[in-house]
């Protein structure tokens, strides 16, 4: 096996499941649903699977500001990963902090709301005012400053905005430091909250699917939205106890092809793969399965498949999707996605693609429908996103 | 001194401030808050491409890179790897899209203004508008976005990574300034602004224009001071330390201070770095997250008949600095 890459430590989750990878892993390995069904607007009448965390609704009440239930959320992925690792408060000084989010559109929401609902604004300014209240979108990277202070970082900060794969592209980011030398280790969150106006947009591109997400199924329609916030603690590659996973190849390409979708014949997704596996020094007969993608778009699943299809020339490993269990958490996918995968290899299984029934003959393969047993080896997975922004890492297990 | 592996070199560079101004002779001293230029037509003549549904944010952003990019002797590599960055991203259109939405009427939003206010949009457009497909990472880490960006962009070129890089910031601002003032929060004095800037940056000499020295951070103050050491001095020593080691006697230095850094810090440093002028490129492009982006392609705005060092100094709100140096080579004959 190679020794190239970087080890993964220490994982965190909070998601539709509740808090915790282990709670995370049971409700993969139960095939437990974990979505609220909600209306988006009063002019559409049908109702969509939505996974939000669970309590998210009081939680926000309860806060007085919405940093207070976003930092309280990161943190308690951050506390679990650190556990794992075994890390204090000296380990997180010259930690480097990498976020991966597209945007925190929430924190924008739950302001606007509660300045146009009262005008005794509960985040304690602008009193009297009446509405429409101004919206203060302050830049996706003040999460990450402010939770840099609060857990005492003095590395570099740095948030990554790059839609759906923000926080793979902040683990491929965290992965070069590292093996430059350029840092020792880093936490990279994958945070993302489902904001109305986010669910609103993809409605408008039609890409919802109100009963759930299906990948790779015949009958897909579309996406089921999804919160979660994962942290994934990583740090340089030593012989140590600790060194069962690592992440070691990773890609970034950018597909032009179309803003929302990626080329169909799967050429991008090839690109992408190929990279990421050549990066280990592997060719892809050694790749024991792949954690796809999966949005379950028609268009996006057709396009990943081919790129599957022609990448291992018609003798696909097991594939998988999660997006059916935890929904798409958007630029949070990365991390939370990976962490869930970790945590079901951990718990010796490779899980089924929760959603999927019925094979599409458009795409001519189908993923798993059955646990698998896990086993040491390697495993691509892979992001794309808005943007033609494509990633593939590969984690190397055992 | 923080040597690097391999020199990077500047290849080309732009900088489009807010009357879409992109070249020395168009410079203007703001005296007020700007209003939006319309950049619909420059995109349309610097792409051949009908971007007609994008945002005036990624207008900006296409135009400096495009300006970037035609600026360079060679045709640009296709590994080039796109390193965006942006403090706020699309304002506009993210606002119009939550009035759509949670406004009096709660209707929904309209499918370009969403697909506008992604993240990754921008950027996208900019490889498009290239023809690169290679690695596109957008960073937006507030006043700090650029110099990260530019960080990575270094790294990704030093380690083989890609053959070139092209790390570029913009912002866009908006009116009313009291609303604006709630995302960007700036001094009375302070003019706000927008504008674009791009580097092209690759490992081959040949044509450079210039080259990157450092990207370096310094801590924020509550690290930098063990002890019961002064605040303002240990951090003009590290700022002081980290500029020095590159001063020479035959380069003329600038220093080009940020629009977070106070009269204290910058009279310090001078005093510290007694060789260093002061160039303010603010007073063009007004303040903005990604403004140094603006500031450090604006060095570049002339060819040089001698070679100078420049280093942009910015600080954010938590106190974290970043320091990046460049130097600007003579034109050749």
């Amino acid at each position: 096996m190679s020794n190239k890459g970087v080890n993964i430590i220490g994982i965190g989750a909070v998601s539709s499941c509740g808090a915790g990878v282990k709670t995370l892993v049971e409700h993969i390995r139960e095939g437990l649903d974990s979505t609220s069904l909600v209306s988006i607007s009063p002019s559409i009448p049908e109702r969509f699977k939505v996974s939000f965390i669970p309590g998210r609704e009081e939680a926000v009440k309860r806060a007085k500001t919405a940093e207070e239930f976003i930092d309280a959320v990161i943190l308690k992925a951050v506390n679990e990963a650190m556990i794992q690792a075994e890390a204090d408060s000296k380990f997180l000084k010259d930690c480097a902090l990498i976020i991966g989010s597209s945007g925190f559109m929430l924190e924008a929401e739950i302001e606007y709301r509660i300045k146009n609902l009262s005008p005794k604004s509960l985040i304690g300014e602008q009193k009297g005012e009446t509405m429409p209240a101004p919206l203060a979108r302050l830049g996706a990277g003040h999460i990450a400053s402010r939770i840099a202070r609060r857990l005492g970082i003095n590395g570099p900060v740095i948030t990554i905005t790059t839609a759906c794969t923000s926080s793979a592209n902040a683990m491929l980011a965290a992965g070069g430091m590292i093996e430059r030398g350029d840092i020792k280790k880093a936490i990279v969150i994958g945070a993302e909250f489902i904001s109305a106006v986010t669910v609103s947009g993809f409605n408008s591109l039609m890409l919802l699917d109100p009963g759930g997400c299906k990948p790779f199924d015949a009958d897909r329609r579309g996406i089921q939205m999804g919160e979660a916030c994962a942290a994934i603690i990583m740090e340089k590659k030593e012989k140590t106890s600790k060194d069962r996973y690592s992440l070691c190849g990773w890609a970034n390409l950018c597909d032009t092809h179309n803003v929302v979708s990626s080329r169909l014949n799967g050429a991008s997704a090839y690109d992408v793969m190929l990279k990421a596996i050549k990066q280990v020094g592997i060719e892809p007969r050694d790749v024991t399965a792949i954690k796809a993608h999966g949005i379950a778009t028609p268009d996006n699943d057709t396009a990943e498949a081919g790129g599957i299809s022609l990448l291992f020339d018609g003798a696909a490993p097991p594939f998988t999707a999660l997006k059916g269990y935890i929904g798409h958490t958007l630029g949070a996918c990365g991390a939370i996605e990976t962490a869930a995968f970790i945590g079901c290899l951990d718990a010796g299984f490779i899980p089924r693609t929760f959603g999927f029934s019925e094979i599409d003959p458009a795409i001519g393969i189908a993923p798993l429908k059955t646990h698998l047993d896990a086993k040491r080896g390697y495993y691509l997975l892979n992001f794309f996103g808005f943007g033609g922004n494509n990633t593939s890492l590969v984690l190397r297990y055992g | 001194m923080d040597k690097r592996k391999d020199p990077v070199y500047i290849l080309s560079a732009s900088a489009v401030g807010p009357n879409a101004d992109a070249t020395a002779a168009e410079r203007r001293v703001l005296k007020t808050d700007p209003e939006s230029c319309d950049f619909q037509d420059i995109v349309r003549q610097l792409t051949m491409h009908d971007f007609r549904r994008i945002g005036h944010f990624s207008e900006i952003s296409v135009t400096g890179s495009q300006i970037a990019i035609r600026r360079m002797a060679h045709p640009i590599s296709p590994n080039t790897g796109i390193y965006f960055s942006t403090g706020l991203g699309e304002v506009k259109k993210t606002v119009s899209m939550f009035e759509q939405v949670l406004g009096h009427e709660e209707g929904l939003v309209s499918p370009y203004s969403f697909v506008n206010s992604v993240s990754s949009t921008t950027s996208f457009y900019v490889a498009k508008a290239a023809r690169i497909e290679s690695r596109n990472i957008t960073v937006s880490q507030e006043e700090l976005s650029f110099e990260i960006a530019l960080r990575l962009a270094q790294t990704d070129i030093e380690d083989g990574t890609v053959d070139c890089a092209l790390p570029g910031g913009a912002d866009e601002l908006s009116h009313p300034r009291s609303e604006h003032m709630r995302r960007i929060k700036l001094e009375d004095r302070q003019i706000m602004g927008e504008g674009s800037g791009w580097l092209c940056l690759g490992k081959n000499s040949r044509n450079a224009i210039g080259e990157l020295l450092m990207v370096k951070e310094i801590p924020a103050p509550e690290c930098l001071c063990r002890g019961n050491g002064d605040v303002l001095s240990e951090w003009l020593n590290v700022a002081a330390d980290a500029i020095s080691p590159w001063i020479t006697e035959h380069e003329k230095t600038y220093l080009l201070p940020g629009f977070r850094l106070d009269k204290k810090h910058i009279e310090g440093l001078l005093n510290r770095l007694p060789q260093a002028e002061i160039k303010n490129y603010l007073k063009y492009c007004g303040c903005f997250h990604t403004a140094a982006a603006f500031g450090i392609a604006s060095v570049f705005d002339q060819p040089h008949s001698e070679p100078a060092l420049y280093f942009h100094v910015n600080s954010n709100l938590y106190g974290r600095t970043m320091v990046v140096g460049v130097r600007a080579f003579p034109a050749q004959p």
